[in-house]
C-alpha cells in the first residue's frame, strides 16, 4: 500500500492505481474528459494536469502511478491556466450549440469551462465544420461538437470488441467516423452516448425529447432479463423518457444492453390494462372495481383452482401470492417463463444474461425449484383435464406472446381470471380481468440471477385503476 | 351660531338657501367643462398607444424565409416563473437547423407578462408586443398555439 497526500488529505492507494482513480475513490474530483475508469488509460484530453511536489511540471493525472509520500495539489493558480488554455484548445472548433444540444446540462465541457474558462473567444478564424449522421440505429454523431476523448472507440474496442468507430485523418483534421458499411449496431451500443462527455454521440431514441434540467431521475431495476441492471430513469411530465445505467461494479459495471435501454416503452404502450373488467358468459364486458373483483375472486378460489404466476412478478407479489395459495390450499401452481435467449460476454465481466426473467431466483426461493420447474406443465394438465374448475394466470410478462397452448387451455376453465400488465389473447378470454402495475409503476423488488436482491423504486402513476400485484393479493 | 346635538353648523337664513354655493359649485362645472384640459379617452372607439418597451401579448418572430426563428432551446421555459410555456421539439426539416419547435403554447392566463422570455431568448425569437386589449370570452383562447404566436391571429 502506498501512502500520499493529494490536497494536504492524507491517502492510501494501491501501488499502481494512477493519482485520478486514487483522488475520485477518495472523494477529490479532478476534471477529466477521456478518463473512464472502465476503460483504457488514453491521457490525451490534457485536462487532468495537477502538480506534484518536486516534479518539473504539472503532470496528467490519468497517466501518473501513486508513488510513496507524493504530495499533489490538484487546483492552483498554475492549474487553472493550464486548464484554462487546454479549454480554448477545444472551443477553437466547439460549435458552443448549447442550446439545441441535447447533452447540455450534463455535459461536462460546458462544467468545466464554467469553473475554468474564458469568458470570450481569441479564435476569429473560421471553425472546421464535419459530418452530421446517423451512425447506428440508436446513435447519432455530431462531429463537430467532438472533443476527441476517443472514449466511444476505446468501449468499442474493449468492452463490445467490435470496433465500428475510429478516428480517422491526422492532425487538426481528426475525425470520429465509422468504417464504410460498418454501422454501430452491437447490442451495447447505446453506452457510447452515456460515456461521450459532451454531445457528440445522441441517442436517436431521446433526440429532443426533454431537456434534462426539467426531468427526475430515479433509481430502478431493469426487467428485461436476469442480470438485472441497475438503471436510472429520467422522468418528464410523468412519462419515462429514458433509461441510463447506474455504476453498480458487482452487477453491471457501468454497462446495459440496448434492448433494456429501449423496454421503457412497454410501460407507456397503448393496450396497457387500465380498468377492472367482468366479462359475462354472453361475453358482455362491464367495469367494475377493485373491490368487487376481489370480492368476486374470493368466491371463486378453492382448493381445486390452479394459480399461474410468472417470473416477472416482484419478490413482494410472490410471497403475498404464497400467502394465498396456503389460505385456500391450492396445490396447482406453475410458472410462467420467457423464453431464453442468447447469453453474450462482453469485455470487463458485463453480461446479458440467457434467462429473460428478472426474478426466476425469487420464484424459486418463495415456491421451491419444483414449482419452478414442472408447475407449469401440470396446471396445463389439470386446466386440460378438468380438474381444475378456475385458473388464475398472473402474467405481467413484459414483450412476449402467451403460448397457444395456454390460451386453448384457458377456454376450457368454468372461470378464468387474468391479472396483467397488457392486454392479450387472454384477457380477451377471462371472466375477470385485473389491471397490474409494471414494474415501474410500483416498489418492489427482484432477486437476479446471482442471487442480489434488488429494490427497485416507482417511477410513474400506474396506468388507469392499475394496482401492484401485492396489494390486489393481500386483500384476498 | 352654536353646534347643534348632531355636530352640523347651524347657518342662517343667508346661508341655508345655498345660493352662493350652488353658483360656485356651478362656476367649477363650467370650468371644467370649457377650460381644463380633457383627460378621458373614449376607449373602443379612441385608443391610446402603449409606451415603448410595454410588455403585452406575445409574439414568435420569423426569419426572412418565414421560418420561425425559435430553435426550441427551452431556455424561455427555463427562465419562466409562471411555467406558462409548453414546447415539443422536433427535428427540424430544413437543412440548415437541427431543432425546430413542433409545437408551442403559451398560456396567457399564467402570464405574468415579466418578459423573462424575451430576455433569455438565444435567438431573438420570442417578443413582448405592444397589443394590450388581449380580452377572449373562452380561457381556451387565452392559450396560444404556434401558429397563433407566428401569425398573431
Amino acid at each position: 500500500m502506498v501512502k500520499l497526500r493529494i490536497n494536504n488529505k492524507e491517502i492510501i492507494a494501491e501501488p499502481g492505481t494512477s493519482v485520478m482513480k486514487a483522488a475520485l475513490d477518495n472523494g477529490i474530483f479532478i476534471p477529466h474528459f477521456c478518463y473512464h475508469p472502465a476503460l483504457s488509460i488514453s491521457g490525451n484530453c490534457r485536462i487532468c494536469v495537477v502538480s506534484v511536489k518536486n516534479m518539473p511540471k504539472p503532470v496528467t493525472s490519468c497517466t501518473t502511478a501513486v508513488a510513496e509520500g507524493m504530495e499533489v495539489e490538484t487546483e492552483n493558480k498554475d492549474i487553472a491556466a493550464i486548464r484554462k488554455s487546454v479549454l480554448e484548445f477545444f472551443l477553437i472548433n466547439h460549435p458552443i450549440d448549447c442550446p439545441v444540444c441535447d447533452q447540455a446540462g450534463e455535459c461536462t465541457l460546458q462544467d468545466f469551462t464554467y469553473l475554468y474558462g474564458s469568458d470570450h473567444s481569441r479564435f476569429s478564424e473560421e471553425k472546421r465544420t464535419w459530418h452530421t449522421k446517423d451512425v447506428g440505429p440508436l446513435v447519432k454523431l455530431w462531429a463537430n461538437r467532438c472533443v476527441l476523448c476517443a472514449r466511444c472507440v476505446r468501449f468499442l474496442n474493449e468492452i463490445t470488441k467490435t470496433g465500428e468507430l475510429g478516428i480517422m485523418n491526422r492532425g487538426d483534421r481528426n475525425v470520429i467516423d465509422t468504417f464504410p458499411g460498418m454501422p454501430v449496431d452491437n447490442p451495447l451500443s447505446g453506452n457510447i452516448v452515456d460515456i461521450c462527455p459532451v454531445g457528440a454521440l445522441i441517442s436517436k431514441d431521446f433526440l429532443y425529447q426533454a431537456r434534462v434540467w426539467f426531468m427526475d431521475f430515479k433509481q430502478s431495476v431493469c426487467p428485461m432479463c436476469a442480470t438485472g441492471c441497475n438503471i436510472t430513469a429520467g422522468v418528464y411530465q410523468g412519462k419515462i423518457k429514458r433509461f441510463a445505467p447506474t455504476k453498480n461494479l458487482k452487477v453491471n459495471q457501468y454497462w446495459m444492453c440496448d434492448y433494456g435501454r429501449l423496454s421503457y416503452k412497454f410501460v407507456h404502450s397503448d393496450n396497457r390494462l387500465t380498468a377492472f373488467l367482468t366479462r359475462s358468459q354472453a361475453g358482455s364486458v362491464t367495469k367494475t372495481t377493485l373491490q368487487e373483483s376481489v370480492n368476486i375472486l374470493k368466491n371463486s378460489l378453492s382448493g381445486d383452482t390452479a394459480v399461474l404466476a410468472s417470473a416477472y412478478m416482484d419478490n413482494e407479489g410472490l410471497t403475498a401470492l404464497k400467502t394465498v395459495t396456503d389460505k385456500y390450499g391450492i396445490k396447482n401452481i406453475g410458472c410462467l417463463l420467457k423464453p431464453d435467449g442468447k447469453a453474450q460476454a462482453f469485455g470487463g465481466g458485463f453480461k446479458i444474461s440467457h434467462d429473460n426473467n428478472p426474478n426466476r431466483k425469487g420464484f424459486e426461493n418463495v415456491f421451491g425449484k419444483a414449482v419452478l420447474d414442472n408447475g407449469y406443465r401440470q396446471v396445463i394438465d389439470a386446466v386440460k383435464t378438468g380438474k381444475a374448475g378456475t385458473l388464475y394466470v398472473i402474467n405481467g410478462i413484459l414483450d412476449y406472446a402467451l403460448p397457444q397452448e395456454l390460451i386453448d387451455a384457458a377456454g376450457k376453465v368454468k372461470f378464468l381470471v387474468v391479472q396483467d400488465t397488457h392486454s392479450s389473447a387472454l384477457t380477451e378470454k377471462a371472466h375477470l380481468v385485473l389491471p397490474s402495475c409494471t414494474y415501474a409503476e410500483k416498489n418492489g423488488a427482484f432477486t437476479n440471477e446471482q442471487g442480489m436482491e434488488q429494490k427497485f423504486n416507482r417511477l410513474i402513476d400506474p396506468a388507469g385503476a392499475a394496482e401492484p400485484d401485492n396489494i390486489i393479493l393481500n386483500q384476498l | 351660531m352654536h353646534d347643534n346635538d348632531n355636530g352640523t353648523e347651524k347657518k342662517n337664513l343667508f346661508h341655508s338657501i345655498y345660493l352662493i354655493e350652488i353658483f360656485k359649485g356651478m362656476m367649477n362645472t363650467l370650468k371644467h367643462f370649457w377650460l381644463v384640459k380633457k383627460f378621458t379617452v373614449q376607449y373602443p372607439e379612441e385608443k391610446l398607444k402603449a409606451a415603448k418597451g410595454y410588455r403585452g401579448e406575445h409574439r414568435l418572430k420569423k426569419d426572412d424565409q418565414g421560418r420561425p426563428k425559435c430553435v426550441a432551446c427551452f431556455m424561455c421555459a427555463t427562465a419562466c416563473p409562471a411555467e406558462c410555456i409548453h414546447i415539443k421539439a422536433g427535428e427540424a426539416p430544413w437543412p440548415d437547423r437541427d431543432k425546430y419547435p413542433e409545437e408551442f403554447e403559451i398560456d396567457l392566463l399564467r402570464c405574468i407578462y415579466c418578459g423573462y422570455c424575451e430576455l433569455a431568448c438565444p435567438c431573438d425569437a420570442i417578443e413582448l408586443t405592444e397589443t394590450f386589449n388581449i380580452v377572449s370570452t373562452t380561457r381556451g383562447e387565452k392559450l396560444y398555439n404556434k401558429e397563433r404566436l407566428l401569425n398573431g391571429k
